[in-house]
């Protein structure tokens, strides 16, 4: 019976603190894929991630094989899923970009990447 | 555990605590090098499953090399990642003296061992966001193939040879744990007969707990 309430006891101790939980955002997807090719120029970067960003603390950013910002700047946490950071982009030439993201997670965990993706000529 | 041809052993091994300072992190050729102190503390565990009635303190040199800083050509290898640590185990007793049921006493003793491991792991999960969606889907996409290898070599107090194991296998890590499965395959006599295996549950505190136990002491 002690040790029962001894399971108990720490298995709500555990729930407690655990509900205050949260966990670094990783990127689960991206649209243009990462390290992919495509044919047409797209119009919008999306990137989804694990966990809830915090739209405020949250950016992207689209560079060309020169290091310049060829995204429109408009990058923001979509405001009914908040898991998908989306960047609107002008008409790419054919060529390799780089995409760079630095997210907080609603936890305050934050996470940083960057990956290529190509528009074939 | 349970060693061959015996029954099955349960329980804790000694609790260990330890200290890291960071001495230096390079994020573009993602590498990092520390220095800490573990103490393996005697008696803490259970003596069914080998833990010592002694403490170990082991002052210790952490590495870490990541290669996302490979040439496009070899993109595919960008995953892997190198962790290793060389350190000296110092026990806190020269030597154990046991005595057994019918009245034998037998001394065991402690030298000063030269611990050495290293990990070679490949990350599925950097391999999708970093370097090329495959269409790994879960639980494959947060899979890490390891091999890991672990040394140690007695220098003094009358004893010599080096022991080990080289631990192939496995690692999910999730978003607030880590489960992994190993064997632990012996690297000569000395090390043991047959292989064995470990399975390991990590949690991850600053995750589970952001607001207590797993706040950073020190903020910038």
């Amino acid at each position: 019976m002690r040790r029962l309430l001894q399971q108990l006891g720490l298995a709500a101790l555990t729930a407690a603190l655990v509900q205050t939980a949260g966990a670094h955002a990783f990127l689960e997807r991206a649209v243009p894929a990462v390290g992919s090719s495509v044919r047409t120029s797209p119009t919008e970067l999306k990137l989804w991630f694990t966990e809830r960003l915090e739209p405020a603390f949250s950016k992207v950013r689209v560079e060309d094989g020169g290091g310049k910002q060829v995204d429109r700047g408009d990058g923001r946490v979509d405001a009914a899923a908040g898991v998908l950071l989306r960047v609107s982009l002008p008409p790419l030439q054919a060529g390799t970009y780089r995409v760079k993201w630095r997210v907080l997670s609603v936890d305050t965990h934050v996470s940083e990447g960057d990956f290529t993706f190509d528009v074939a000529p | 555990m349970q060693p061959s041809g015996e029954a099955t052993q349960t329980g804790f091994d000694n609790l260990e605590a330890g200290v890291k300072y960071q001495l230096y992190q390079n994020a573009e050729s993602e590498s990092i090098v520390s220095v800490g102190v573990d103490w393996d503390i005697g008696g803490s565990g259970s003596k069914r499953v080998g833990a010592e009635p002694f403490s170990t303190i082991t002052p210790a040199l952490f590495f870490g090399k990541g290669f996302g800083d490979l040439p496009q050509d070899a993109k595919y290898l960008r995953p892997l990642a190198l962790t290793g640590q060389l350190g000296i185990g110092l026990p806190t007793r020269s030597s154990t003296t046991t005595i057994g049921s019918e009245g034998d006493v037998s001394v065991e003793r402690n030298p000063h061992t030269l611990q050495c491991g290293f990990a070679l792991e490949y990350s599925f999960s950097y391999l999708q966001s970093f370097v090329q969606d495959v269409g790994l889907s879960a639980p494959f996409n947060r899979m890490i193939p390891v091999v890991e290898v672990s040394m140690s070599t007695a220098l003094d107090r009358g004893a010599s040879g080096t022991t080990g194991t080289i631990n192939p296998g496995i690692i999910w890590s999730g978003s607030y744990f880590q489960l992994a499965a190993e064997a632990l395959i012996p690297v000569n006599k000395a090390s043991g007969k047959h292989t064995g295996w470990i399975v390991q549950l990590h949690f991850y505190l600053d995750d589970l707990f952001p607001g207590s136990i797993g706040r950073p002491i020190f903020r910038n």
